[in-house]
């Protein structure tokens, strides 16, 4: 009796879960509307906010500056024209250096080091990206201050008379961001290069191309979706830093998140800092338009 | 580069089967080709005279390997011969593919030498070696074209663009895929694939081509289909070839020589007829197709009976001379007879000299045969016997029938270990 008590129970409950799971069917995707109220409170509002107040007027309007004056301003006022191309050649050298570093540890990781060096590498490639950006970047100071134990070193071995100037120069800002940057390419090139046939490899090798030969017709351009993807990510993320310059170059570079910090901070001029930071982030834009499109020409 | 000169070949020989695409193709070709004299001959060539005159000859003398502590290949000598099919086949792990890969110059041997065309290549990067090869997944090159994939051996050679173009449109015709020159790998089905990788590995006319699974990765319907192909391609062309595969039914079909490989050595090499008939050890018999094995003792007039009391004595195969007592017996599915038992056993009923009493304990029905299973006294396993099915009316045995199976000691092969 009890036995058919409990059956009846259960069924009832089932049809009752699948009674409350229909409105949920009807309301669809409903279930995402916690995440987009928050994305449009926390992310489009403020960029919005930000748009807007990039387009009104400045703390120094040029004469007769209309609707896009502190654009105008941007890019004509040779100074600002030339921190934007400062950015840029900065993130261009340091993916370069990046990629060029970046290669040849993927290519030893995947082709040549055993499943257990293999696993040690990843984790010295990882566990750096685990530690605050600011330690990493005050390790940077300790090693290259005028009295910083590189300077110390070599002038106990007697190779300089008086310590180099290390520290606050673009040298020191490459060396910085490389640093924190490489792992990015290292790992995004080592996985794609993981994923090439070894048999293609082999292949070119029985048609008659030399090992040099089968790496540039071969695994070269195989690996270049990882290399693209690699560079387009150290590229956007050198554009946006701010703490490594801030601590390493000391002024010797002029970036644009240090301008904006700067137009912030100092000058308070926020409809040109505002301004700075569209740029800042159509460059990201960019930068992500040829990500999607290196995705898409793989997929097809 | 290549060891095969095309120039120097004798005028094409009307008698000689080619089909007639590939002898007008080769014809024209010929023309054209040997009016330069760049050192790259012409894959289709129906002048080279005949099976395995022109084909180059491989040795692999002593050569061994070991990866760490695993013994791929025990020390291995191995004559391939010129202008024929050779099939090393032999479960995974046996060595196979170790043996094919040191040949290409892919692993280099322990010890031992590898000799193509009597020249010693043991040392001789794979790039320099001259051969042709083809995967298994066929390994076309995912970012080029067709076009592209075909003629990158020729690029690499460094010829001339257009002698590239028209070299790779001649063996596209040769595979039977012309007109796919501008799309891509992945554009194309398995046995396109297949067939375009084939092209790839023949356009340098290598002096060998090596073929490691190359029809695993298809169906069984296209399998089929690839082999017919892979065999016209290979006697119109008498290139040495050498075949790694675990199929049986692929080695005995395709290779004119068949060398099975068991744990990292040769255990049996010779044509495939000779392989499947006279087996010699139990592995071969049992790796090649099917087989009942029977332990017999030799009754010192040169007959083998039954070891165990099953039988009554009966002969159940003939064997001169092994100065053993004790052998194994290998008789083939399809040897042996079923009858149905009416009458008692005896080698009268069945028409053979052997009779042996046994139930049908299984049936599958195969299309083109019937496979039985019948339990006889004295043995654990059932014997498998394949009876053709040659009329509609059944398989004539169900279940649990009692029957007789005999086969002619002729047939039964008595095996070496």
């Amino acid at each position: 009796m009890s036995g058919k008590n409990a059956e009846l129970e259960t069924m009832a409950s089932t049809i009752g879960a699948r009674a409350a799971v229909r409105p949920w069917r009807l309301m669809g995707f409903g279930y995402i509307i916690p995440s987009l109220l928050l994305l449009a409170a926390f992310f489009i509002a403020p960029l919005w906010f930000v748009g807007e107040m990039s387009l009104r007027e400045g703390r120094l309007p040029p004469p007769g500056g209309g609707l896009w004056q502190n654009y105008e301003r941007l890019f004509l006022d040779s100074f600002y024209f030339g921190v934007i191309g400062e950015t840029v050649v900065l993130s261009l050298v340091v993916t370069l250096i990046c990629i060029l570093m970046g290669y040849p540890v993927a290519y030893f990781m995947v082709r040549h080091a055993s499943a257990r060096l293999y696993n040690l590498i990843i984790f010295f490639l990882i566990a750096p990206l685990l530690t605050p950006i600011i330690m990493r970047t005050f390790g940077w100071q300790v090693l290259l201050a005028r009295r910083g134990l590189i300077n110390e070193g070599l002038m106990s071995m007697d190779l300089i008379s008086k310590p180099l100037s290390l520290l606050n120069s673009p040298v020191a800002v490459v060396l910085g961001l490389v640093h924190v940057l490489a792992p990015f390419m290292i790992l995004s090139i080592a996985s794609v290069l993981s994923g090439i046939d070894r048999r293609l490899e082999e292949s070119a090798r029985m048609l008659g191309a030399s090992r040099g030969k089968t790496f540039l017709k071969i695994t070269l351009p195989l690996s270049m979706d990882g290399l693209g993807t690699g560079a387009i990510l150290v590229f956007m993320l050198a554009n946006g830093s701010f703490v490594t310059l801030l601590l390493l170059g000391g002024g010797s570079l002029q970036t644009l998140p240090l301008l904006i910090y700067q137009q912030f901070n100092t000058t308070r001029d926020l409809p040109f800092a505002a301004a700075m930071s569209i740029v800042l982030l159509v460059l990201a834009l960019v930068c992500l338009f040829f990500q999607l499109r290196l995705i898409r020409r793989k997929g097809a | 580069m290549s060891y095969l000169d095309p120039c120097d070949g004798e005028p094409l020989r009307a008698g000689y089967p080619v089909l007639s695409q590939e002898k007008t193709a080769g014809d024209t070709m010929k023309a054209t080709r040997c009016s330069t004299s760049k050192p790259y001959g012409v894959a289709i060539d129906a002048d080279r005279g005949s099976p395995g005159a022109k084909g180059v000859p491989v040795r692999l003398d002593g050569i061994s390997k070991r990866f760490r502590s695993v013994v791929a290949l025990r020390p291995t000598t191995l004559d391939i011969a010129p202008g024929l099919m050779t099939a090393l086949l032999g479960p995974s792990g046996c060595g196979k593919t170790t043996t094919l890969r040191m040949l290409a110059g892919l692993e280099a041997p322990d010890e031992g030498r590898i000799l193509i065309g009597g020249k010693d290549v043991t040392r001789v990067p794979p790039n320099r070696r001259g051969l042709g090869m083809v995967f298994q997944s066929y390994s076309l090159f995912p970012h080029m074209t067709i076009a592209e994939n075909v003629s990158f051996g020729l690029r690499m050679a460094g010829m001339e663009p257009q002698e590239i173009a028209s070299r790779t449109a001649e063996m596209l015709t040769l595979v039977r895929l012309p007109h796919i020159e501008d799309r891509y790998p992945n554009q194309l089905s398995g046995g396109q694939q297949q067939r375009v990788a084939l092209a790839r590995a023949l356009v340098t006319n290598p002096a060998v081509l090596l073929l490691d699974e190359p029809l695993a990765a298809l169906d069984r319907h296209l399998r089929e289909e690839m082999q017919f192909e892979l065999r016209r391609i290979q006697t119109s062309l008498q290139i040495t070839t050498v075949i790694v595969t675990h199929d049986q039914e692929e080695a005995l079909t395709m290779s004119d020589q068949v060398v099975v490989m068991s744990d990292g050595q040769t255990v049996q090499s010779g044509p495939p007829a000779e392989i499947y008939n006279q087996p010699k050890s139990r592995f071969v018999a049992e790796f090649l197709g099917t087989a009942n094995l029977f332990d017999g003792v030799e009754d010192g007039q040169g007959n083998v009976r039954f070891a165990a009391g099953a039988g009554d004595g009966a002969v159940l195969a003939r064997a001169e001379g092994t100065g053993r007592r004790e052998l194994t017996v290998a008789i083939r599915p399809e040897k042996m007879w079923l009858c149905g038992q009416e009458a008692p056993a005896s080698p009268a009923t069945v028409g053979s000299d052997v009779g042996l009493s046994g139930r049908v304990t299984g049936h599958v029905f195969r299309g083109n045969n019937h496979v039985f299973q019948v339990a006889v006294a004295g043995r654990e396993m059932p014997l498998v016997i394949y009876q053709q099915a040659s009329n509609l009316d059944g398989p004539g045995f169900a279940q649990g029938d009692a029957v007789t199976v005999g086969w002619n000691p002729k047939n039964a092969v008595v095996l070496k270990d």
